[in-house]
């Protein structure tokens, strides 16, 4: 068998390994993909200016700026690129070269397109059935186009990644660099080329006009806009591999740090069990049977928590989580935000921030999550309620407060006050709040539960099916409201925009439903 | 014909740790080499590096005669790995995975589907044959290993606890016909901790301590081995052997003891 036969093989296999996979992590994705229309139906429609082909091409755009943040953050870098690992490829005869080159293909093929070929399908479906095909085939072109640089982008960084931390030599990540290279340089051939092909359907001047709407602007100025987005990309990425290392540096410190405060906590707990609270010494190390801990009271959530953290130090994605997203929310808006346009500033920034948020209710939802899991807690005495409380203490509130204290930073920026922005830091915690209280009530009801039987595999299914209805419900109340999305920063800028919106958000309604009939 | 030969091999980890410290191992064709030596000794680096999983730092490998670069692959055809955690592509069925390892070594597709009813049926995998591997226990799963190993027949096996978690039932015809194969020409080079089996089952073994072999024998010659070499007069197991080489200090200060029971 030659060696297009065995990359048939890993293809095929992939996509059986990826329809496998599906059923699993469908919700979720339907869940990413719903409120990413939503968003972009209520949200940036009536923003970039209610009409019909703007209106069909937000939800593209929205993922196109979705995806262009999501693959150049360490959550994709850091995670498996393919679900055929390498680990497994290594074992059979397979050059390294083409070895490499199957798993960018395979990568192209990994389950996170689900995320957006979910509504790019939806979109371009839309636009067939409104006789619009030229546009649906720009959009086509446009996405895959720029899936495959971005793809491109991503695998080449990961190397460069590995190399700053030590696992490969720089000149074996600069080969492997060189791929999205060849794809960054092939790009604007790519899309000259697309296009030329389309100028000789019947229907160019479609085409072009559909490129035009998609991109907000006209031809030349939407490439313009498009390279400044690979800029500010890029100026990203660079951020985070600088980040990365000095992460990596800052990352043993802490953990020291950590560890210290845990033994201190232990022995203090050792030495005065009593003074310490109801729950407090069932962690303690105990060298008496007859004094071992009582199982049947609660365990000392603080000190789950720090085990929590310690456990969740070593993962650098997490550390990426909590600190560089505020950090890259603060920094887009402070250098590339004012300098842009009012669609990339009044934009792109919120939905950062919101894919974050949806972003970790898919994490919640156990795909990457790390740290003190459900599983473990079950092991010890600890009521397994607890382990919502740990969740919400080490990994929501950072979060939370890091992109709440960048939101307050803006909306002080765009001129609200300091009683306005708290208003809003106190409105928009309550719908993360409860967003996460549902979501990891579902996840311990999902634990509870045997996969195993119709009946339980139903049940899931359901709770599955309200849980994305709760919190699509959550999010249009959320957008009822008149907040531009779920995160913290649309809660303190609304103040500002709020009255605009709301003329637009009606006038987008209107055109929307005048369009539907 | 040396078949596996290993010469001054190598590696240390970032952090300093160094795992081989000029490791020499070679072992003849049709030999059954038993690969033992206390955690951490160096066992699954060389077998690793072997595979070409993970790079030595200096060193040479070569297996049936050709060295073995890190940028070589065809080595592999002839070549059956199970390692000590061994990867799956756990949403696969043992049929589906089998045929999929099948393609990759290049099998013709009517000769793997026989070899895959075969291999089910040896392993008594027959049952959980629409099931995803994900679902099996970890003795089913390593018998998939090592279904997935010896599937194409390699001239070479490199084994590290093949054995564990499988049934006494299976591991028994697993071990007739490792002896079987090696009978026909195959070089196995098996790594385990149980050494009763080790001392059953192998033609030769070799100790490794600290990224060194430290003590190597055919077994037929261990008590001469012993005399010459440790000393020793009497002999009453390999395991004798292995705490002499490689837990002394361990036999100098008594049996350890948890200090509250």
């Amino acid at each position: 068998m030659g060696s297009s036969g065995k990359l048939w093989i890993l293809i095929r296999t992939n996509l059986i390994v990826l329809n496998r996979e599906a059923p699993n992590a469908f919700m979720s994705y339907l869940t990413y993909a719903l409120g990413g229309m939503i968003f972009s139906a209520v949200a940036i429609v009536p923003v970039i200016g209610p009409n019909s082909s703007s209106a069909a091409g937000a939800p593209l755009i929205f993922l196109l700026v979705v995806f262009m943040f999501d693959y150049l953050n360490l959550q994709v870098l850091l995670t498996r690129a393919t679900l055929i690992d390498r680990s497994i490829l290594g074992l059979f005869p397979l050059s390294g070269i083409w070895s490499g080159a199957i798993r960018f293909i395979l990568m192209l093929l990994n389950r996170r397109i689900l995320f957006y070929m979910i509504p790019v399908a939806v979109v371009v479906s839309t636009l067939f059935a409104k006789g619009e095909p030229a546009q649906a085939l720009a959009m086509i072109l446009l996405f895959g186009s720029l899936y495959l640089v971005l793809s491109g982008i991503l695998f080449g960084m990961y190397p460069v990644f590995r190399a700053i931390a030590g696992r490969y030599s720089a000149r074996t990540a600069m080969q492997i660099a060189m791929i999205p290279l060849l794809f960054v340089l092939f790009f604007p051939g790519l899309f000259q080329l697309s296009h030329r092909l389309v100028l000789r359907i019947p229907v160019a001047a479609e085409f072009v006009e559909g490129v035009r709407f998609i991109l907000a602007s006209d031809f030349t100025g939407g490439m313009l806009e498009v390279a400044r987005l690979f800029l500010a990309a890029l100026m990203l990425g660079g951020l985070l591999a600088a980040a990365s290392f000095l992460l990596a540096r800052v990352d043993p410190i802490l953990h020291r740090v950590l560890t210290r405060k845990a033994l201190a906590l232990r022995r203090k707990a050792d030495r005065e069990p009593a003074a310490m609270g109801s729950g407090k010494k069932l962690l303690s190390v105990s060298k008496d049977r007859a004094s071992a801990p009582d199982s049947s009271r609660a365990t000392g959530l603080g000190r789950l928590i720090l085990l929590d953290w310690q456990i969740r130090q070593k993962e650098e994605k997490f550390f990426f989580v909590i600190l560089i997203n505020p950090v890259l929310a603060f920094l887009l808006a402070q250098v590339i935000a004012p300098g842009f346009n009012r669609f990339l500033s009044s934009v792109i920034l919120p939905v950062f921030i919101v894919t974050q948020m949806i972003g970790f209710l898919i994490i919640e939802n156990g795909y990457t999550q790390r740290g003190l899991r459900l599983k473990h807690v079950s092991t010890l005495p600890v009521d397994p309620t607890k382990f919502v409380r740990i969740k919400f203490y080490s990994e929501w509130i950072p979060i939370v407060a890091g992109n709440l204290a960048v939101a307050f930073f803006i909306g002080l920026r765009s001129g609200i006050t300091y009683y306005e922005g708290i208003q809003g830091i106190i409105y928009s915690l309550f719908i993360p709040f409860v967003l996460m209280l549902a979501n990891d009530s579902l996840v311990l009801a999902f634990n509870s539960l045997s996969r195993h039987t119709i009946v339980s595999t139903f049940l899931i299914l359901i709770l599955e099916i309200v849980g994305t209805l709760v919190y699509v419900l959550l999010m249009v109340f959320n957008f009822a409201l008149g907040a531009v999305c779920v995160s913290a920063f649309c809660a303190v800028s609304y103040f500002k925009w709020m009255p605009a919106l709301g003329e637009r958000l009606s006038s987008g309604f209107q055109t929307l439903l005048e369009e539907s009939k | 014909m040396r078949t596996i030969e290993l010469t001054g091999l190598i590696k240390t980890y970032s952090g300093g740790v160094k795992a081989l410290d000029g490791l020499d191992l070679s072992v003849e064709e049709g030999t059954l080499l038993g690969f033992v030596g206390p955690n951490g000794a160096g066992k699954s680096t060389t077998i690793n590096i072997v595979a070409g999983l993970i790079g030595k730092d200096s060193g040479e490998v070569r297996l049936l005669g050709e060295e073995i670069r890190p940028t070589d692959y065809e080595y592999k055809r002839n070549v059956g790995f199970v390692l000590d955690s061994p990867r799956y592509i756990d949403k696969l069925t043992a049929r589906e995975y089998l045929r999929f390892v099948a393609a990759m070594y290049g099998l013709e597709v009517g000769a793997a589907a026989a070899r895959i009813d075969e291999l089910l049926e040896f392993f008594d995998l027959e049952k959980k044959r629409k099931a995803r591997i994900d679902s099996y226990s970890a003795g089913m799963k390593k018998k998939i290993a090592l279904a997935a190993a010896i599937i194409h027949r390699p001239r070479i096996l490199i084994l590290d606890e093949p054995l564990e978690a499988i049934d006494p039932v299976s591991a028994k015809a697993i071990k007739d016909n490792l002896k079987l194969m090696v009978q026909q020409g195959t070089t196995v080079l098996l790594s385990s901790h149980v050494l009763d089996t080790v001392e059953k089952l192998c033609d030769e073994i070799a100790i490794i301590n600290k990224g060194r072999i430290v003590f190597r024998s055919r077994m037929g010659e261990i008590r001469q081995r012993l005399k010459s070499e440790l000393g020793k007069d009497t002999y009453t197991s390999l395991e004798e052997i292995f705490i002499d080489v490689v837990g002394e200090n361990r036999e100098r200060d008594g049996v350890k003891k948890l200090s509250w029971l």
